[in-house]
């Protein structure tokens, strides 16, 4: 189990390709056998949580998309909410929405699953941001 | 162990050697909260990704 970042991602940002705060940047939801492994490159379905119990396959997007320049820029977010929600899950992924074959930016590992019931399920990112460049 | 980064204390299980350094696999941190009415929410922290590289002058 391990979190990361796509190595899709830092070409994309090499090429210009990726604008995490124009672009529709998503949060998906994925179980336990999901593996984070720094050479994949697109979205997936597969081992995404299904379309059920407040949650829709896809993911939700994120709002307040801000890069702060900055010897050490970041990017950040506004905080991601499921409410009404059932389900579990152990890792989310941030992929970009835009790029027509919806490339990755990193994975999330939660530690194990996290069950939710009827209540909110919340994606907290950290003060110093979603992702930093020093 | 746990390691404190940024505001978050994450929990870390694994270390990996990245050109030649110990680097912990972050993963976040997660708390189910049981409600007083059954309902169970979930809250997971996320620890921040860092990237960068340390810039060296070029030897002669």
């Amino acid at each position: 189990m391990a979190s990361g970042i796509y190595s899709r991602f830092k070409a994309n940002l090499m090429n210009k390709v990726v604008d995490l705060e124009a672009d529709i940047i998503n949060v998906s939801l994925y179980n336990a056998t999901h593996a984070f492994t720094a050479t994949d490159t697109v979205y997936t379905t597969v081992n995404e949580l299904a379309t059920t119990g407040g949650y829709t396959q896809g993911g939700a997007a994120l709002a307040g998309k801000a890069v702060t320049e900055a010897a050490t820029t970041k990017w950040d977010a506004t905080d991601l909410a499921w409410t009404s929600a059932s389900f579990t899950a152990t890792h989310a992924v941030i992929w970009d929405d835009t790029v027509v074959t919806n490339d990755l930016i990193c994975s999330i590992d939660f530690g194990g699953n996290k069950t939710v019931s009827s209540g909110t399920f919340t994606i907290s990112w950290n003060a110093a941001g979603i992702i930093t460049l020093a | 162990m746990f390691i404190k980064i940024g505001d978050k204390v994450v929990e870390v299980n694994r270390f990996e050697t990245i050109n030649g350094k110990q680097v912990p696999v972050i993963q976040a941190t997660a708390r189910e909260i049981k409600n007083p009415d059954g309902t169970q929410d979930v809250i997971v922290d996320v620890p921040c990704f860092k990237m960068g590289g340390e810039v060296k002058p070029l030897q002669q």
